[in-house]
């Protein structure tokens, strides 16, 4: 029963690092309707840009550079804001050149934009993996994790953080959406684009706020994943950004609350299924593409994603 | 489609991909999804020419070799472009049927023969010939189970599915060691044979591979020029109006998937008797992105494209790495294909050979109507 | 407009072509010698062929084998290069996949100023590459690719490394009899190294007397493994052996460390690198980690290298995949000294009559298949560094 209560845990923390990328997925999908293959990368600059922010220098490369050595809520909201503005730039390079061009260019454009950001990140960094700063705030005078128990479970202060954090990002990126001016700007142009246009909406800025906060996000869910498995690397971005992907679609792709859904169900399900089913932990990815294509068969547009008609 | 009479110097008459029967040469005419033209005539005599010629102009194995895997290459996005660039279906785990075609004849001969059985391989020779098309037939099989519960799905839903029946292909692949040695891999693939004549050198399987190849791509230009061709196209264009018009969209989708998927399963089954030896690591997402690279860089919808895509992308990524700086940065040769990559989507959208009027059916909503218009009225480049 | 479209298209198709082709055709004439021409025939220069993954998910590995390949190449031309050729080293980027190493392969053996090949470091990628240097006739010495199928692809493919199958039966006979471990447990990487030495440990457990009490996959790659912990913590093992590569190894040793688990933790070889520490940070303070390379030894020979070593690389000390490089070049060297002349084929007949050299990794005695029986050592996790285990495997 504890071993039950200790996988959930464990399941909750994954899925809510797969629910932030995956709403600056969705968020992206539902104005472009482009897959940012190029995401997963944006993350890893956020985990990154973070390390850098908090250690006192860093070999950049190849050089050791000094560095301003912040404390860890700084350097991620300096790697939010960094990563924000190379999102916006990637869009305006790659994106928008190709919005009115068949729609697999951008796909592959973004294919392409990841490639180079891998290789940049190594060039830049290095190909090892690069030791996240202990947290003063989280780890205690030895070195080890503050925890608490509850029963026999163990649960660490920064997992406690991360579920805070995502929540509270959650909360407040749902009333931008709703409440705001331009978020209403973008609710209408994830809707129709051309008729948003008419409407007065500068559907050119409306993007680039998207991809700001839909980067910024992805920022911050790398900065977060940095802090929660000590490290970073050039490929990290890869296999959460994927899942991430899987997890929009499983929510409804274009759904913000669906994809907070679908992180939080995709990281629950693997930890339980790695946990419970029989060989379980060597086919722990295999089993999200199960659930994935299960509820896509039977709700094809995911679970809180509407039923689009086909013709207009 | 209008064209000026000097540019037709042959009695064959311009076409859409959809089809029309030419007069001349079926595959020069489909390739270029246009009309058959002299020039493009000279120009498949010319490609040809080096396809055969050059290996033995060259003196260095690493050529050969390189255009061995470029043959795969052509074969795989034509066959990829069968499902994404005339069905308009975007499938996003293509490598699959390449990993079961692979897997299908290693497991025969290793798993089976030798091992269960303690045959001499050699004995068997004509089965690796026999493979090909059994090999590319499985994969099929699969293409069909594959393909069925994606039917009801669209877009980039179709996308998501696609990619994860790769995906579980791939993880079944590397954890059934039982069946597949898991990240072993297995070796001891035989190469290729005819009555006692072992095509060991890197020419002779360039050869094997460039005649797989051009039966291959004969055997796509057919059937893409058939009634099944036609019906792709028209799926593709509009399916809603094609399931209108009488066609079993359902039935077509899936003898797409199945078609693609032979081929991919045939070079799966020379990749593994070419290389002798085979492992999960060869079949990763990141080949089912590449192979889709290729179609769309070359050009979708047309049969040129994908080996032009796939000529140009393994050579640019060969030659590059023997360029000095790039021999001590080995990482900036992925910036620079990465760059090349961006490069050409954002100034030839359309693909190096496409044509703006191909279009993808990808999402569940409406269009602009400007952007309809804008399609149905286009003719630039083709 | 059409017509012109059509026709840049076309014509840009041809210019393609032809590019290529004269591309290949300047290729076939310099069949890759950018290496020195010396004009007397005596000192032909010695150039080594690197295979190893130098970039991608691995080539953390590429970069430590570059890296003691290096010293050994500046010890070599300090003492005036081998049989009078100056040393240089060719890089063959392998990524770790057995497709590229056949690729890294065709291109070392097509160039002929290329005696030897020190790589490849994965199992899958040199069984991949091994046939082609076979047939080639161009020697491959492992530094560190276990699958016991290696070797008897041939008689040009050589390693200096232990098997999976030894080195499990000697880290089983340490954990029940040395430290007196009962109830072990294990997790263990998916790939062939993983999984092998996994099989020969629990079987050398079971065989010394030991019960293991559970065995968790994860994959390379993979960043959580609290699914497993968590299972194997509910069978309160005293042991933890952890059968991998250290960038997997330093977070399952952190997440156990979170989820309350004090268990010692025994890792393999692939856990050998400052590395570990780095980015293990205090969970694995205490670890110990079998390895077949002990930079703290107090052996000058092996003490020259770290010096070396630490001078050319920041003060980093080196792992056992940089020793095994080094000790592959300098082997390599021998041989062709031995053979008097830098030729591949003289080259592989003096490794089979070399009879015992001494490396800094230890005593490399070749059987009669191309393989080394090696003593294992264990090491420590203490203060940031790897330091002699207090206690040793019996030999």
């Amino acid at each position: 029963m504890s071993q039950l209560a200790q996988q959930l845990v464990n399941g909750l923390m994954i899925g809510c690092l797969y629910a932030l990328i995956a709403v600056g997925y969705t968020m992206v999908y539902g104005i472009i309707e482009l897959i940012n293959f190029a995401f997963g990368e944006l993350f890893m600059f956020g985990a990154f840009i973070t390390i850098m922010m908090m250690s006192p220098d860093i070999s950049l490369f190849g050089q050791t550079v000094g560095m301003p050595h912040l404390n860890f809520f700084l350097a991620i909201i300096i790697a939010m804001v960094v990563v924000g503005i190379m999102g916006v730039v990637i869009e305006r390079l790659a994106y928008r050149p190709l919005r009115n061009a068949p729609r697999l260019a951008a796909l592959i454009s973004a294919i392409g934009v990841s490639i180079l950001l891998q290789n940049v990140a190594q060039a830049i960094f290095g190909s090892q993996q690069v030791p996240f700063p202990d947290i003063p705030l989280f780890t205690t005078a030895l070195g080890a994790p503050k925890a608490f128990s509850v029963g026999s479970v163990e649960i660490t202060y920064f997992q406690v953080f991360v579920v805070v954090v995502t929540v509270t990002a959650m909360l407040l990126l749902n009333l931008f959406v709703q409440r705001t001016r331009m978020g209403r700007a973008m609710r209408a142009s994830a809707q129709d684009k051309s008729t948003s246009a008419l409407m007065g909406v500068n559907v050119n800025k409306v993007i680039a706020v998207t991809f700001l906060i839909g980067s910024a996000m992805g920022a911050l869910a790398g900065g977060l994943y940095g802090g929660v498995y000590h490290s970073a690397w050039p490929l990290m971005g890869f296999n959460p950004g994927l899942k991430a992907f899987i997890a929009a679609v499983l929510g409804g792709i274009g759904n913000i609350p669906g994809a907070f859904l679908g992180g939080l169900l995709l990281g629950v399900i693997e930890a339980l299924g790695s946990a419970y089913l029989p060989l379980g932990s060597q086919y722990r990815d295999a089993i999200a593409f199960v659930i994935l294509i299960l509820i896509l068969s039977f709700r094809p547009s995911g679970l809180l994603g509407s039923t689009v008609s086909q013709k207009a | 489609m209008a064209r000026t009479p000097k540019d037709n110097q042959t009695d064959a008459q311009p076409s859409g991909s959809g089809g029309y029967r030419a007069k001349l040469n079926p595959i020069a005419s489909a390739m270029t999804g246009g009309g058959s033209t002299r020039s493009t005539r000279i120009l498949l005599a010319v490609l040809l020419a080096f396809a055969v010629i050059l290996p033995f102009l060259v003196g260095s194995n690493r050529w050969i070799t390189l255009m061995t895997v470029v043959v795969i290459y052509v074969v795989l996005a034509s066959g990829l472009n069968i499902v994404v660039g005339f069905t308009g279906l975007l499938d996003l785990g293509y490598v699959a049927f390449y990993a079961i075609g692979a897997y299908y004849t290693a497991i025969i001969f290793n798993n089976v023969l030798k091992v269960k059985y303690g045959v001499d391989l050699d004995a068997f020779w004509w089965l690796t010939w026999i493979n090909f098309v059994v090999g590319g037939l499985v994969a099929a099989l699969a293409g069909v189970l594959i393909g069925y519960p994606t039917l009801r799905v669209r877009g980039d839903y179709l996308a998501i599915m696609t990619l994860g029946f790769g995906e579980i292909i791939r993880i079944l692949a590397l954890n059934w060691v039982g069946l597949t040695r898991g990240p072993s891999g297995i070796s001891g693939i035989p190469q290729p044979a005819i009555l006692g004549y072992h095509f060991t050198t890197q020419k002779s399987l360039y050869f094997v591979g460039l005649a797989l190849a051009l039966l291959s791509l004969w055997a796509i230009s057919r059937i893409v020029r058939s009634r099944i061709g036609r019906a792709w196209t028209a799926i593709r264009e509009d399916e809603v109006a094609a399931e209108a018009m009488g066609i079993h969209t359902s039935r077509y989708k899936l003898l797409s998937y199945a078609t693609g998927a032979f081929f991919a399963g045939a070079m799966g089954v020379f990749f593994g008797h070419y290389l002798n030896y085979i492992s999960p690591s060869s079949f990763m997402l990141m080949e089912s992105f590449l192979i889709l690279s290729l179609v769309v860089l070359g050009g979708m919808g047309n049969l040129a494209g994908p080996v032009l895509g796939a000529i140009v992308w393994m050579g640019l990524q060969e030659w590059l790495r023997d360029v000095p700086f790039i021999q001590l940065h080995p990482e900036t040769r992925g910036i620079a294909m990465g760059l090349v990559l961006v490069l050409l989507m954002v100034f030839r959208p359309q693909g190096l050979l496409g044509s703006m009027r191909v279009k993808l059916e990808m999402r569940p909503g409406s269009k602009d109507e400007a952007e309809r218009e804008r399609e149905v009225w286009s003719d630039a480049g083709s | 407009m059409i017509n012109t479209t059509r026709k840049l298209t076309l014509a840009l198709v041809m210019v393609l072509a032809l590019g290529f082709a004269a591309v290949a055709l300047a290729a076939c004439g310099s069949s890759g010698d950018s290496s020195s021409s010396s004009s007397s025939p005596a000192a032909a220069p010695f150039k080594v062929g690197l295979a190893a993954p130098f970039t991608g998910d691995y080539a953390t590995y590429g970069a430590s084998h570059q890296a003691g390949a290096d010293i050994a190449m500046a010890e070599l031309n300090a003492a005036g290069g081998v049989n009078g050729g100056q040393v240089s080293t060719e890089l063959g980027d392998d990524l770790g996949d057995p497709k590229q190493a056949v690729l890294v392969a065709q291109k070392f053996i097509d160039d002929s100023s290329i005696l030897i090949v020190d790589g490849h470091m994965f199992s899958g990628a040199t069984i991949a590459a091994a046939p082609k240097y076979q047939t080639a006739g161009l020697p491959m010495i492992s530094p560190s690719a276990t699958n016991p199928d290696i070797t008897s692809l041939g008689s040009f493919i050589w390693r200096i490394c232990m098997t999976d199958a030894v080195q499990g039966k000697g880290l089983a006979d340490y954990s029940v009899s040395t430290l007196g471990k009962k109830n072990i447990a294990i997790m263990y990487d998916s790939s062939d190294y993983g999984r092998g030495l996994a099989d020969a440990y629990a079987s050398g457990v079971t065989a010394a007397g030991g019960t293991i009490a559970g065995k968790e996959q994860y994959a390379t790659g993979d960043t959580d493994f609290k699914a497993q912990l968590t299972k194997l913590k509910g069978k309160n093992p005293d042991l933890l052996f952890l059968s991998g590569y250290y960038p997997e190894g330093a977070k399952i040793a952190q997440q156990a460390r979170e989820l309350g688990m004090t268990v010692q933790m025994l890792g393999s070889d692939g856990y050998a690198s400052d590395e570990l520490p780095k980015l293990g940070g205090a969970a694995v303070e205490g670890m110990l980690v079998s390895t077949f390379f002990d930079y703290t030894k107090a052996d000058p020979a092996v003490q020259k290298f770290v010096e070396a070593y630490k001078a050319a690389n920041n003060g980093t000390n080196p792992d056992w995949f940089a020793a095994n490089s080094y000790d592959v070049i300098m082997l390599a060297a021998q041989a062709a000294k031995n053979a008097g002349k830098n030729d591949r084929t003289a080259i592989n007949d003096a490794l089979g009559s070399i009879g015992t050299y001494q490396g800094i990794s230890g005593p490399i005695t070749f059987d009669a298949n191309g393989d080394v029986q090696k003593p294992l050592s264990i090491v420590i996790v203490k203060d940031g560094g790897l330091v002699t285990a207090p206690q040793q495997p019996t030999p």
